[in-house]
């Protein structure tokens, strides 16, 4: 194995492989949100988005978006204003897949350190939100986070959906991921 | 009867000579001004049919140049509307023939005669002989020309200038399909190219070719001058030039396609209009009203040599700053600071914005930079801004810094909370568009589909 983190923006030749991940995990289009398509191209063209790479294989993906630019799904499903005071300061955490075959040792966290140091170093971004479900969000709340809405309701195309919106810091999230590292 | 070249030659050198070389008083010049008027305004009103329907009530034999804000304003719009009817001439009486970009609407004609190539480039050949005098003292060098030149006006004119100075020029526009990248930066480098000739937009993108080359722009090259034009350049974006290449860059002109070269720059980089070739006035950009021939406002320019496409008080659509500066030669007798086009100001909170301040707040002190775009959204009734900044690889400086710095600076200019993110590619257009618009080359506003 050769492992490691790199940034790419969706005109990368590997950001095919990204959404074939997304895709393969996490469907097209989960909370049926409507102009998905534009949405979407909007929210991949001013993310960053990190990648987890085995050899050349891209392995895990998390797409970090600009908080405060009304862009990203969080910001159609609660008022982050409320929540954040300088939301600009932020970047929501979202898209989050790691390949099955890497899940349940140290490539989490691995992943997730590497993009801590690399957001640390690179973006004045320091505050995280998070709209998250089950597994994830005790993920989230084990890196430091806090849940800060418990029962968001999204109502999608013909569908309802419940998430708990999670806050974190950058800062406290490199530490606990590197302490546990 | 249309005077020819050598006829017009012979009024018009003895006067171009006493002006830049500062014995043509205030008097001869106003002189030269009232009989130019009459001379154009005549020539538009028999050979021009949108002009003869236009200025029909106009007597130009007793027109005096107080009375020139009593004309009707030629304006972008009537330029569309009228197409060849616009023209002074048979079109086979003109020796060029051009258009405008037309991003904004039809393209319109801009042929050009003898007479008016000849006046329009004499002049930017004093701006091109002051720089090269002062970077190149006993030398001789190369001009690179990089720029469109299919019905584009660029290449013609400064291989012209270039004659006429005795200048080797190469033109090696990298998008003509027998140039490209890959043999430009080659020539650039094989023929130790002393000055280019070029957008500031296509200097960025060609810094990022020559490190995709596996170059570095400040020691791989021989380049000492910059000659920009086609799109506004801040202080800032001259800076980051430099830091790139090494190479001072200057403002080299400002003009259009149909209104040729208004001004130029002299050795300081600062633009002097042409005051042989136009009567200049600073019109209040909401009212029209005239502020006279200095001031902050809207360009309106009459063209004074009766060729092929003379405009009568046209309107430019240009915001500029005309600044007087007694006891200076006549040629350098005022300068003119371009802040921007009247459709690039940018609404941000409800305040609006021209693109050099947008540009200088983004980029001040910002160096090796290869490239921005500026994102325009809306959240909780605010405008929001992301900026995205391409670095160079050469770029050594603290990243996270450098963007919580432009972030502050942003909130602090423009009133804008913003995001400013460092991007590994940005798209192309962001750098080449700058031929057509910096609005459209570099903002993209999501605000509508939010």
């Amino acid at each position: 194995m050769s492992l490691s983190v790199r940034v790419i923006d969706n005109a990368n030749e590997l950001f095919e492989s990204v959404r074939h991940l997304r895709s393969r995990y996490l469907g097209t289009n989960p909370a049926r949100e409507d102009d998905f398509e534009r949405r979407e191209q909007v929210r991949d063209a001013l993310s960053y988005h990190l990648v987890y790479l085995d050899k050349d294989e891209v392995v895990g993906t998390l797409r970090v978006t600009p908080l405060g630019h009304g862009l990203s799904f969080v910001e159609r499903a609660v008022n982050v204003h409320a929540y954040f005071e300088q939301s600009t300061d932020a970047f929501d955490a979202n898209r989050l897949v790691l390949d099955e075959r890497y899940r349940g040792g140290r490539h989490l966290r691995m992943f997730l350190l590497q993009a801590a140091i690399w957001l640390k170093a690179n973006t004045h971004l320091r505050f995280i939100s998070a709209l998250c479900r089950g597994q994830l969000a005790a993920l989230y709340v084990g890196l430091g986070g806090r849940v800060l809405v418990d029962d968001v309701t999204w109502t999608g195309e013909q569908v309802e959906r419940r998430y708990s919106l999670v806050y974190l810091e950058l800062e406290s999230v490199y530490h606990n991921v590197k302490g546990a590292y | 009867m249309k005077e020819h070249l050598d006829t017009f030659k012979k009024r018009y050198d003895p006067i171009h000579h006493a002006y830049w070389t500062d014995v043509l008083s205030d008097t001869a010049l106003a002189a030269w001004h009232q009989e130019q008027l009459r001379e154009v305004i005549g020539h538009v009103k028999r050979s021009s049919p949108f002009y003869a329907r236009h200025l029909a009530q106009v007597d130009e034999r007793s027109l005096t140049l107080d009375e020139l804000v009593t004309l009707p304003f030629t304006t972008k719009d009537d330029l569309r509307e009228a197409g060849f009817d616009i023209l002074s001439g048979p079109l086979e009486d003109s020796i060029f023939y051009y258009e405008t970009t037309g991003t904004t609407g039809p393209a319109t004609p801009c042929p050009r005669d003898r007479k008016e190539s000849y006046a329009s480039n004499r002049q930017l050949a004093m701006a091109y002989q002051a720089v090269i005098e002062k970077h190149f003292a006993g030398e001789k060098t190369v001009v690179g020309i990089m720029g469109p030149t299919e019905v584009h006006s660029f290449g013609d004119t400064l291989g012209d200038v270039c004659t006429q100075l005795d200048l080797c020029n190469a033109k090696i526009w990298p998008h003509s399909p027998v140039i490209g990248w890959l043999k430009a930066l080659q020539l650039l480098k094989d023929l130790r190219i002393g000055v280019l000739a070029s957008a500031p937009g296509l200097l960025l993108a060609m810094a990022k070719e020559a490190e995709r080359q596996g170059l570095n722009p400040r020691e791989d090259f021989a380049l000492r001058a910059f000659m920009m034009s086609g799109e506004l350049c801040t202080p800032a974006l001259k800076n980051n030039l430099y830091s790139l290449w090494g190479a001072q860059a200057y403002n080299s002109l400002y003009g259009s396609q149909e209104a040729m070269i208004i001004a130029a720059c002299n050795a300081n980089d600062q633009l002097v209009p042409h005051r042989l070739n136009y009567i200049i006035e600073v019109l209040d950009p909401k009212s029209g009203e005239s502020l006279g021939c200095t001031g902050d406002g809207e360009l309106c320019v009459t063209m004074l040599i009766p060729g092929s496409k003379p405009l009568i008080r046209y309107r430019t659509g240009d915001l500029v700053s005309i600044q007087s500066r007694p006891g200076y030669p006549q040629s350098m007798r005022q300068t003119v600071k371009v802040v921007g086009r009247v459709k690039d100001a940018v609404q941000l909170n409800g305040r609006a914005f021209s693109a050099a301040q947008i540009e200088q707040a983004l980029l001040e002190g910002v160096e090796q930079c290869l490239g921005y775009q500026i994102i325009l959204s809306r959240a909780n009734d605010r405008d929001t801004v992301i900026a995205k900044l391409e670095m160079s690889r050469f770029f050594e400086g603290d990243r996270g810094r450098l963007v919580l710095l432009i972030k502050e600076r942003l909130r602090e200019r423009l009133g804008v909370d913003a995001t400013v993110m460092v991007v590994g590619d940005l798209a192309e257009h962001v750098n080449l568009g700058s031929w057509f618009s910096w609005k459209e080359a570099r903002i993209v506003d999501q605000r509508q589909g939010q």
